[in-house]
């Protein structure tokens, strides 16, 4: 009861501080940018201060948060999953068979938007049924061959989307590769609401699952005899984990070092359980990226030209990443 | 008795051999049927030495060049309008122009990958290509193989002057190059009287809309619109660059531009993207145009229809300028 109380106190202490730093870094997010904007003009709509403001800058902050609390989420999810510190929604090669899947949407015609967004999803739970038919030993789900798999069949992937890129007219080529990139660039509303509920409800059932989580973590059989049914716990955190790498790669492209970085910075500060961990990368990768976007937005000015938002993400998460790691030598990481 | 009568055949056979091997490197310069090439200093018969336009020193190559290859379109373009056609003997995927005596040139591949072994094959006396169409690693392997390449930098309008002269002296047309140097600058004079006066519309050119991707200055299309009477609002950045979209809401261009050739079956859609924005005037007015013709964005013999063609979307009502 005591340690139920201390983890409720602590949960609502980190939520309530991320919360905070969210709305901080959206609040920012819609305030800067590269144009100066009249204040005044903001709140009409048709004015150019309104679609900078509204459209532009805050479309883009609210995407990148949901985008990024999807890519954390999933992340922690997935290195539970495998119980290896490296797995992210890359290594596992769901976030390639989105690509593999948007590459064919390309050729087939579908520009951004609707079409490509959900050839992004379909190829992205095609992925996942790949990798789950061959995670299966002996009817259960077992971390070392989903990982196996997922690395197999990401070369696979690459190997695909190059031969498509290659043998595509320019333009196609063109279109392919800059979605690679991942951009996120200002969405529609409508699509931005259907992505933000799956991905809500997505990060809702992984938190309603994280005493599972945290079960899990002892060892299967540790898990089994405390009651968890450990495969079907298992497909679902891969089939939740997967659909949240879906929408996000479906937004916004491919977007790396998210779905690595937050889970393992977040779990050196709040600690391995998932009940505070799952919302924590959320919040903070919510956080992580929209910052990000901003940075990528405002480094036009020095730069002269915006750079893809994984840039940013490598360079600000790598090396808090490896102070992090530094300050904590010597104590068990995972 | 057959050991004396074999030993000049020997030699005959050697010497063959040897000027075989050499005529095989030479490029050509050998052949019979050959001119002598005019007022040169090369230390082999025929051949010269040329500086390309980004300052690489070209192989030492037979002048005129007999057989060229060229990787880029606008070359290709530009080989014709010299009247070098007939020396052209190999071409790259993507050169469309001018449409039937391509039918008969041989395709090396695509300008990003052209097959070296295709190209070698061909034995050209020289190979053109393009900055920015071709990669340094294509130039280089030709040249590990003997085969001279002569690169062209062709961004502006006074760009393609000074590639009609390479082209035109390489390949023994160097008059021609003058005359249609002066074609092309009258036919840009008569459309800038055409449009001069008028007010100038401000225009984006976009190359990809989103992300979005502007062509700045230092651009060929930037040239044209000045040319065809507007005003690029991209001109704080140069070359093909990403560009914040907060911007082009703060600089509310009149016409919008999008570059289709080398994905025409995007044009519908990207046209509709900018609807998202009717903030813009461009998008209000229903001034975005899409255009698919190579002509606004290929350096090369055609530029005066592509001013013609600008001039008549920016300058509506203006008749043929």
């Amino acid at each position: 009861m005591i340690v139920a109380r201390a983890s409720r106190a602590r949960l609502a202490l980190v939520v309530a501080l991320l919360t905070a730093g969210l709305l901080a870094a959206l609040t920012l997010g819609t305030v800067l940018g590269v144009e100066t904007v009249d204040w005044r003009q903001v709140w009409r709509p048709g004015t150019p201060d309104h679609a900078i403001v509204m459209r532009v800058r805050l479309g883009r902050a609210l995407l990148g948060a949901v985008v990024g609390g999807a890519l954390a989420a999933a992340g922690v999810t997935f290195q539970t999953l495998v119980r290896n510190p490296l797995a992210d929604p890359y290594v596992l090669g769901v976030s390639s068979g989105a690509s593999v899947g948007a590459a064919l949407s390309i050729v087939a015609g579908a520009g951004r938007g609707t079409m490509l967004a959900l050839g992004a999803f379909g190829g992205a739970l095609g992925a996942l049924a790949l990798i789950y038919r061959l995670g299966m030993v002996r009817g259960r789900l077992v971390p070392h061959a989903v990982l196996l798999a997922g690395v197999v069949f990401n070369s696979f992937s690459w190997a695909v989307i190059l031969t498509l890129a290659f043998l595509s007219r320019p333009g196609t080529t063109a279109e392919m590769l800059i979605w690679m990139m991942g951009s996120l660039s200002a969405p529609d509303w409508l699509e931005l609401a259907t992505a933000s509920l799956v991905i809500l409800a997505g990060v809702a059932a992984l938190i309603a699952m994280t005493p599972r989580m945290n079960a899990l973590v002892i060892g299967d059989e540790g898990a089994h005899s405390l009651g968890v049914d450990v495969s079907r716990t298992r497909k679902l955190l891969l089939v939740t984990a997967s659909v949240l790498t879906a929408a996000s790669v479906a937004m916004a492209g491919p977007i790396g070092f998210v779905g690595i970085i937050v889970p393992h910075v977040l779990r050196l500060i709040v600690g391995p359980d998932h009940r505070i961990l799952i919302p924590a990368s959320a919040l903070g990768g919510a956080l992580f990226l929209s910052t990000c976007d901003l940075l990528t937005r405002m480094a036009f000015l020095t730069l002269g030209s915006e750079p893809p938002v994984s840039v940013l993400t490598a360079l600000l998460g790598g090396p808090f990443f490896l102070v992090l790691l530094w300050q904590r030598r010597g104590e068990r990481l995972f | 008795m057959a050991k004396t009568r074999r030993a000049p055949v020997l030699t005959a056979a050697l010497a063959l051999g040897v000027v075989a091997v050499w005529s095989a490197t030479g490029g050509g310069c050998q052949d019979p049927g050959r001119p002598a090439a005019d007022g040169d200093g090369g230390a082999r018969g025929g051949t010269r030495t040329f500086t390309d336009e980004i300052g690489r020193p070209v192989r030492p190559l037979c002048t005129p060049a007999r057989r060229v290859i060229s990787l880029a379109p606008n070359l290709t373009e530009l080989l014709f309008a010299l009247g070098a056609g007939d020396q052209v003997v190999g071409v790259d995927n993507y050169s469309d122009q001018p449409a039937r005596p391509l039918t008969h040139i041989p395709k090396v591949g695509s300008d990003y990958e052209p097959s070296i072994e295709k190209m070698v094959a061909l034995s050209p006396d020289v190979v053109f290509t393009s900055l920015s169409a071709n990669r340094r690693e294509t130039a280089e392997a030709l040249e590990r193989l003997g085969v001279p390449v002569f690169v062209t930098d062709t961004r502006s309008i006074v760009d393609v002057d000074r590639t009609l002269r390479s082209l035109g002296e390489l390949t023994g047309h160097a008059a021609q190059a003058g005359a249609e140097i002066r074609r092309l600058h009258e036919g840009l004079q008569r459309v800038a009287r055409r449009v001069a006066g008028r007010p100038r519309p401000r225009v984006l050119v976009v190359v990809w809309s989103d992300p979005l991707f502007v062509a700045g200055k230092r651009t060929f299309v930037n040239d044209l619109i000045e040319v065809a009477g507007g005003t690029n609002v991209a001109s704080d950045v140069s070359g093909f660059s990403k560009y914040p979209l907060e911007r082009v809401l703060r600089l509310l261009p009149d016409v919008i531009v999008l570059p289709t050739h080398s994905a025409p079956e995007q044009g519908p859609r990207a046209v509709r993207y900018w609807d998202h924005w009717p903030e813009l005037p461009a998008v209000r007015d229903r001034r975005v145009e899409a255009v698919e013709d190579s002509v606004i964005i290929r350096p090369g013999p055609r530029l005066v229809e592509g001013a013609q063609l600008l001039a008549r979307l920016l300058q509506p009502g203006i008749g043929t300028p």
